[in-house]
């Protein structure tokens, strides 16, 4: 009988066995990279929205038109609770900010406000026409705290139809509590 | 009598060789993970800073006199103020990273 060269069973066992550790191996670690992906994504998307969210805030405020041009109020703060005692205090602006979603050429009435489960911003034009526009807040956030610089220091509501207040303090919640750092707004005396 | 095998040279190329490829792509996760957290504290630094700029726009003098703030999250703040000219200060708010560096903002305010 000729010796037959060749691979015995226990080799090719064991070539199999080992591909099939090596296999698992890459797939655990493919698996892993894309899981780090999503969440960095999801994670950047949140802050882009966070972001956001602020600068239409910060934007509306500062480009707050004075109650003297309309004889009304035109920057409103009311105090509110909602469910589970957290702060949902509502804020309404008369501004001329053309930042987006706003965008330039009119006054917008701007309200701000939990709604549901989430934060909503609702704007209308109040000069030439153009669409109303409707943003969603960040998904992690509930409720916010509106507190207001008037001449005889920090108070929770305003509504003057003769002058705005001289800064506003904004702290946002989410269902664990206050969302980062307060947001501190100078007003300006009013956009002419 | 002459064995079949891989020579030591051989194996320990191999070894090199494998430990570079796995060193190299955790690595890559490792600075992406990084760099979000980055992100994450320069955000709440630049809000930190904001905060205490328009405070000071405000009333700059009670900002000065609060002194090195130290927050619960590690962050360190200071705002000075400078006069530059009669009728004309500088703010300077420095914020200062739990890890150590800093970072600072500065604003020309008129002075009354």
């Amino acid at each position: 009988m000729t010796r037959r060269r060749g691979f015995t069973l226990i080799e090719i066992t064991l070539g199999i066995v080992l591909t099939g550790v090596v296999a698992l191996m890459a797939y655990g670690a493919i698996a892993a990279a894309a899981d780090t992906q999503e969440r960095l994504a999801a994670d950047r998307s949140d802050r882009l929205a966070d972001a956001a969210w602020r600068s239409l805030v910060v934007d509306a405020v500062r480009s707050a038109r004075s109650p003297l041009d309309y004889d009304a109020p035109t920057l409103i703060v009311q105090d509110g609770a909602g469910t589970g005692g957290r702060p949902a205090d509502r804020l309404a602006v008369v501004t001329s900010s053309g930042s987006p979603p706003l965008s330039p050429g009119t006054d917008w009435a701007l309200s701000i406000g939990a709604e549901g489960d989430g934060m909503i911003a609702r704007a209308s034009p109040l000069g030439p026409w153009q669409d109303a526009r409707v943003v969603r807040g960040p998904a992690a956030l509930r409720g916010m705290s509106v507190e207001v610089l008037g001449p005889g220091g920090w108070v929770t509501a305003w509504a003057s139809d003769l002058e705005l207040p001289r800064a506003l303090r904004i702290t946002f919640f989410t269902e664990d509590g206050e969302a980062g750092v307060p947001l501190v707004i100078a007003v300006p005396a009013g956009t002419p | 009598m002459k064995r079949d095998g891989l020579t030591l040279l051989e194996v320990m190329v191999a070894l090199v060789i494998l430990g570079l490829v796995v060193t190299a792509s955790l690595e890559l996760y490792g600075s992406a993970l990084r760099s979000a957290a980055n992100a994450e504290a320069w955000a709440t630094a630049t809000a930190y800073a904001e905060e205490a700029m328009e405070l000071a726009k405000l009333d700059p003098g009670s900002m000065v006199a609060r002194g090195s703030e130290r927050f619960e999250d590690g962050f360190q703040r200071q705002v000075a103020l400078r006069a530059l000219a009669p009728l004309l200060a500088e703010i300077t708010v420095t914020v200062t990273f739990p890890d150590g560096g800093t970072f600072e903002v500065r604003r020309l305010r008129e002075s009354q």
